[in-house]
């Protein structure tokens, strides 16, 4: 089950994820939280609680932040585990996103 | 047109429901003096249940008769398969019966001497109920059907094992659901070269299968026409973002495609973001075929490195997907370690055996699998 918080300050917002990213997050990810992230222009996804993401979770990040790259925000992806990092390393995510998304 | 059947040894009982339910319009009305009669009309002999169920979609039973009470006979009925889903409303004068009653497996209660209205409400909901239930399961056997069908479609496309005096490819293929989005193909170019493919689509299910499908049907030209990894990565890529994408949600696979050729003991290979392939030799420390880019479908431009390896015979390569060494709360990595010293233990068993020995890894997954064991002797 996944679910976030919001943090905003100024014009960063951080997203405190929460659960497993996969498929059930889906709509979540499309119909709450990307709509939510229209006002900020620095994005922060903080992953520290996040245990596990599979293949179709990696695709909705994939999704999430080039979308967010394409209106030319800044993004980054900090805090993650380091067996969801094995997961991004796996699919090479640094070369797909930008290799300074990690912080 | 419902059919509702009364259970009740005082005849005046059964003619005053029968009588209100006809006038509310409920034309199918069977009628049973006791427990017995009631199997008969079920089809159930000495407690055991009829091969199809008697078209019946509601009991209105009476708790006390002689012989066989109306929990006793409700007990029974329910136990059977066939009749799990049959509503069973209870008639009854005294409370006292309620709780076993409602124990025995029956849905609601009617109290005798009530007014009409409560008895109509009662087998109207009862009947809506049992419409639904009956609606559901047919969709769901026709789903189940549907995806029986399209399951075997699927497993008819794979590849048969191949058996060369210098070369050996097994497989394993396993559907977490009834279709599976990983699919693998291989071409033999001469009798000393040979193409080698495997690709995981992200997500599993029907959405998978679809794109595995469309992608295995590109295959015989993609491989067959382009035979080198760098050609067929692009090759790849390019068709599958012509196909899907412009999807909402990002669609990709993961690959791994080797070309091998048995004179040179060379293997050019690239990794699309997928896990490792190993490289087994006797008495000696696996070696892993590692990422060399990103998955097909993402980019449209992609790295398209190849890496170029030498081998020495006999050696054994097993390429999977991830769903063989992906346990949630564990790291993959040490997945891809258990892999590689599972499969040294099994190194003397012959290929077939092999490939379908490995597949024990993993016993607790919810996700697709496929391994593939070439074996260069």
């Amino acid at each position: 089950m996944f679910s976030y918080r919001l943090e905003l300050t100024g014009e960063e917002i951080v997203v405190y994820c929460e659960g497993d990213i996969d498929i059930d997050a889906g709509d979540t990810f499309e119909e709450e939280l990307e709509p939510e992230l229209a006002k900020a222009a620095v994005v922060i996804l903080n992953l520290e609680s996040v245990q596990f993401v599979d293949s179709s979770g990696i695709g909705l990040l994939i999704k999430l932040v080039q979308n967010l790259q394409e209106q030319e925000r800044q993004v980054w992806i900090e805090k993650t585990q380091p067996e969801v990092m094995e997961v991004f390393e796996l699919l090479q995510l640094d070369e797909i996103l930008g290799k300074s998304i990690f912080r | 047109m419902s059919s509702i059947l009364i259970v009740d040894d005082s005849r005046l009982n059964i003619l005053h429901l029968t009588h209100v339910l006809q006038a509310a319009g409920y034309k199918d009305i069977q009628a049973a003096y006791s427990a017995q009669e009631a199997y008969h009309i079920l089809g159930i002999h000495n407690g055991q249940p009829p091969r199809r169920p008697a078209s019946v979609d509601l009991i209105l039973l009476d708790i006390v008769m002689p012989d066989i009470d109306g929990i006793e006979a409700c007990a029974l009925i329910k136990k059977l398969t066939v009749y799990q889903d049959l509503p069973i409303i209870f008639l009854t004068a005294d409370r006292v019966h309620f709780r076993e009653a409602f124990n025995a497996g029956g849905m609601d209660f009617i109290e005798k001497g009530g007014p009409d209205y409560e008895l109509l409400t009662r087998v109207q909901s009862a009947l809506k109920l049992k419409k639904e239930m009956d609606a559901r399961k047919v969709w769901e056997e026709k789903v189940q059907k549907d995806l029986q069908l399209a399951r075997h479609l699927q497993s008819s496309v794979l590849m048969s094992p191949l058996d060369e005096p210098s070369i050996g490819i097994h497989s394993w293929y396993m559907q977490s659901s009834e279709v599976s989005g990983d699919m693998f193909y291989w071409k033999m170019f001469s009798p000393r070269q040979y193409g080698v493919l495997l690709i995981d689509v992200c997500g599993h299910g029907i959405a998978a299968a679809l794109i595995s499908m469309s992608i295995r049907s590109l295959l015989d030209n993609i491989v067959g026409l382009y035979r080198k990894p760098r050609e067929v990565c692009a090759e790849l890529n390019r068709q599958m973002r012509l196909l899907f994408g412009k999807n909402r949600r990002t669609s990709y696979f993961t690959a791994i495609y080797l070309f091998i050729d048995l004179d040179k003991k060379e293997i050019e290979y690239f990794n699309a973001g997928h896990p490792p392939g190993l490289l087994f030799r006797q008495n000696e420390e696996p070696v892993k075929l590692n990422g060399t880019t990103v998955p097909i479908g993402i980019k449209q431009e992609m790295k398209l490195d190849t890496v170029t390896i030498t081998y020495e015979t006999p050696a054994r390569i097993v390429l999977y997907t991830d769903g063989l060494v992906e346990k949630p709360g564990t790291s993959i990595h040490t997945g891809i370690e258990q892999l590689s010293q599972y499969a040294q233990s099994l190194y003397y068993l012959d290929n077939g055996a092999f490939v379908g020995k490995l597949e024990r890894l993993n016993r607790q997954r919810d996700d697709d699998i496929c391994i593939l064991s070439i074996e260069l002797k």
